[in-house]
């Protein structure tokens, strides 16, 4: 019971517009479901940055909806149907844009942190 | 485009979520855990699926669209319904209205008229209420009538309340809503599926064969599939367990407006939960809804001079000593309020500002059309000077 407070008090929220960030980014690694987003966010963060599904979809079906990713309809390696996202030329583009912010803002926020090494 | 895609993308929806929780169940069992325990786990990890629902639909846009289309299908289904009561009352009644009086408890010797079916104790309609938010106490059966209400017959009450539906170890809100086994043969609703409750099924005796419960037709389509095979399955709502008789029409929508129950039970069903301490016999359970048709060949004010006349005596015999001595409620009487549009407590609430507002948006309205017209004029006068000047100088038929 300990163990499972600890675990929802050091769960890392994600700061607002990362989660588009974060689905843009693993979609670029190639089509996926919203399952296999979550999945993939959750490994590469190791463990650490828990996608809740109730923020997932919502954020596909916004992007999808900007056109910066498309969904189609196929059948899964477990022999299921299930809607596959993939990234658009948009997409793309708005992914570079956003990580090179991310990239100054985690930047200055580093600076900020540790001014000596800056 | 976004609008009229919404019921392709519902199903999409409904279909990408439920792939989500199939594969987080099969990447458990992969792992052995069995699998009611992984579907289980499944649903816990993925949260609140109506609620993801909901936040994705709004991401959808168009919302307000298609919740401004929701409300006038359920506005069309009330205007439809009321117009088929309308028209079968007309042959009885001949009076466009119908009777509703709120907020008091007052027993059954306003319904003493109502003529009661063979075999039944009578247990039908007995709380009509007077026109005031304030709260009484009425003991009900009591003593016989003295005077009944001549100008009403068929009366119903209808009590709205948020339930709690479990299903499969998982408990959510829904709307329900407590219905004397009168409310639907009153209203003369048709099924969409099975039958709707009867007042056999708010007797006593309903307690020992299993309460019957109606649901919308929503409902039916969210839980179950719309599968017809609803039919008879038992349903766990505030703890007790009912069994579902029927699905309820579509234009049916309750008689409250933005409030449609989506699963209805007889009050017995609150007995069977709550023993004494049930609505049925508690004092301070008030907001009930009644209403009732007039009787063939009386007028509505007839029926409400009746009510006046009575309601005096009803308020007297029913009210208990604690609540006699207060003014209000000693001195208050009963009055009636056309039911047609149902109940509307924002209506009566904001009913004035909206009323306010619609009249400046009117005004608003009738100053822009008399400055276009003034416009208009203005311009038909100039364009009547330029023809009169090229005829003058004998080329208006070069001009034409």
């Amino acid at each position: 019971m300990a163990e499972k407070k600890e675990r929802y008090q050091n769960r890392i929220e994600l700061l607002q517009g990362t989660l588009d960030l974060l689905v843009l980014q693993t979609l670029q690694w190639g089509p996926q479901h919203g399952y296999g987003i979550s999945i993939a966010i959750r490994n590469h963060s190791g463990e650490i940055l828990q996608v809740h599904t109730g923020s997932l979809y919502p954020a596909l079906h916004r992007l999808e909806k900007q056109k910066l990713i498309k969904a189609e309809w196929k059948v899964s390696e477990n022999k299921q149907r299930a809607k596959y996202y993939q990234l658009t030329a948009a997409g793309k583009k708005h992914l570079s844009r956003e990580r090179s912010k991310w990239s100054q803002f985690s930047q200055a926020i580093a600076g900020v942190l540790n001014p000596e090494q800056t | 485009m976004t609008f009229w895609r919404r019921k392709a993308r519902e199903t999409e929806l409904d279909e990408e979520v439920r792939t989500h929780l199939n594969m987080a169940t099969q990447a458990l069992t992969e792992r052995g855990v069995a699998q009611k325990e992984a579907e289980r786990a499944a649903k816990r990890e993925f949260g609140n699926v109506e609620l993801t629902k909901e936040v994705t639909r709004d991401a959808w846009g168009g919302r307000w669209l298609a919740k401004l289309n929701q409300r006038r299908a359920v506005r069309l289904a009330d205007v439809v319904e009321e117009s088929r009561l309308h028209r079968d009352r007309r042959p009885h009644t001949g009076a466009g209205h119908w009777l509703q009086h709120r907020c008091f408890f007052v027993d059954r010797r306003l319904v003493a008229a109502e003529p009661r079916r063979s075999g039944s104790p009578g247990v039908g309609p007995n709380h009509l209420r007077s026109t005031w938010n304030r709260r009484a106490t009425l003991q009900p059966d009591v003593r016989p009538p003295s005077r009944a209400a001549e100008g009403v017959h068929r009366h119903f009450c209808l009590r709205n309340g948020p339930m709690v539906l479990s299903k499969k170890g998982v408990a959510r809100p829904i709307t329900g809503a407590y219905a004397t086994g009168s409310a639907f043969p009153t209203l003369k609703l048709k099924p969409r599926l099975g039958r709707l409750l009867t007042w056999q099924d708010d007797e006593p005796s309903a307690l020992s064969n299993g309460v019957a419960a109606v649901i919308s037709e929503d409902f039916w389509l969210e839980h179950f599939g719309g599968d017809p095979g609803v039919l008879g399955q038992p349903i766990t709502v505030d703890g007790g367990t009912a069994t579902i008789v029927g699905v309820m029409p579509r234009s049916f929508n309750g008689i409250t407006v933005d409030y449609s129950p989506q699963v209805v039970l007889p009050f017995i069903f609150d007995v069977a939960l709550h023993g004494k301490s049930s609505c049925r016999f508690r004092s301070d359970c008030t907001w009930f809804f009644t209403m009732a048709r007039l009787k063939p060949g009386v007028t509505f004010a007839q029926a409400q001079a009746n009510l006046a006349a009575i309601a005096g005596d009803v308020l007297k015999e029913s009210l208990t000593e604690g609540y006699q001595r207060i003014d209000y409620l000693r001195n208050g009487t009963l009055s009636l309020i056309p039911g047609r549009t149902g109940s509307s407590p924002l209506g009566k609430v904001y009913g004035r500002e909206l009323w306010t507002l619609q009249t400046l948006v009117g005004l608003l309205m009738i100053i822009c059309c008399a400055n276009l017209a003034s416009l208009q004029l203005s311009r038909t006068l100039n364009r009547q000077h330029e023809l009169v000047v090229p005829a003058s100088c004998g080329e208006y038929a070069a001009f034409r």
